[in-house]
């Protein structure tokens, strides 16, 4: 390395230029990849059997390294993020939302790739969480919708046989 | 003829008949006694008013408890079991037999840093925090087994 001769004037503005730059955050730590049952807040990844058949295959959307797919829009957003490396896949398929089922999508990684499921909204989201290679179903809290029959009214059957008052 | 007597004989499911007249004989018997008592069926039932709608008993449940107040309304509930962190709960009527709540803590701390608690409604089915839980996923409580919560 060349010295190179600074007067001190020139030594105090270039430190003061280094130390005038902005700082580099940290990066966050990639959360731990686990293949097991993992809850962020209303949202379950529940490991499944899930068989892939060319004919699923055809009916799966690919993500590729870096793209994100939004699992619940509402409030703070749950996204989960594909990090795919050469050989390496993440397959969705998203649920119908007319069938009457929490589970709103169905995941297969295949090593090496992994997933991460972030809340990119919201002033206070979840912390990440890491899936390993495996197949999944994500599945959202939901709560019943009860619907009670309403009190009877007075109705005489007509069907119905008469009871005479005995005189 | 109108009124109160003759409901109540209605209820009681005496026949009565109507004469020309305006008056009324009865009780009647056999068959006319029946006769008439089917057609007056008919008549109130073709008058009566439609039946009342069900009652949506979640969003009752809900609207109650935000006039309550979580906690408040938590502590008037009976605890039927009682976790590390949660409990599940029996509201009063008329949503016993039809809901139950589970009281639980929310593992995410709020903006404050401090951690709060939910009230979430699952089936009346559920007799334990656990079960509760899965339930809410719509998952057996053998396969609820998080290792990881965030």
């Amino acid at each position: 390395m060349p010295d190179i001769d600074l007067s001190a004037t020139d030594f105090a503005a270039a430190l003061a230029d280094i130390q005038a730059l902005p700082e580099t955050p940290p990066a966050p730590a990639l959360p731990p990849l686990l293949s097991g049952g993992q809850r962020q807040g209303d949202v379950f990844v529940q490991p499944d059997e899930i068989v892939v058949d060319r004919r699923m295959r055809r009916a799966a959307t690919a993500l590729g390294d870096g793209q994100e797919i939004v699992i619940v829009p509402d409030g703070n957003q749950h996204v989960l993020r594909a990090c795919t490396a050469p050989g390496g896949w993440v397959w969705v398929w998203k649920a119908d939302r007319s069938m009457a089922s929490n589970i709103v999508l169905l995941l297969v990684v295949e090593a090496p790739a992994y997933c991460l499921l972030v809340q990119p909204g919201g002033p206070n989201p979840h912390a990440p969480l890491g899936i390993a290679p495996g197949a999944y179903s994500i599945c959202r809290q939901a709560e019943p919708q009860v619907v009670a029959p309403p009190v009877m009214a007075y109705r005489p059957d007509p069907s119905y046989p008469i009871r005479y008052v005995a005189d | 003829m109108s009124g109160d007597g003759f409901t109540v004989l209605e209820r009681l499911g005496i026949g009565l008949g109507l004469q020309p007249s305006g008056s009324i004989y009865g009780p009647a018997r056999g068959r006319e006694g029946r006769r008439l008592a089917t057609e007056r069926a008919a008549r109130i039932a073709a008058v009566a008013p439609p039946p009342a709608p069900p009652v949506n008993l979640t969003a009752l449940l809900k609207t109650e408890i935000d006039v309550a107040g979580r906690d408040a309304y938590a502590r008037r509930c009976r605890v039927l079991h009682r976790d590390r962190t949660a409990q599940l709960l029996e509201p009063g009527e008329p949503f016993r037999g039809h809901l139950r709540l589970l009281y639980d803590v929310d593992p995410n701390p709020g903006p404050d840093g401090e951690l709060h608690r939910v009230l979430l409604l699952v089936p009346a089915d559920v007799t334990t925090c656990h079960q509760a839980v899965a339930a809410s996923f719509g998952i057996h409580p053998s396969a609820y087994r998080p290792i990881r919560e965030v």
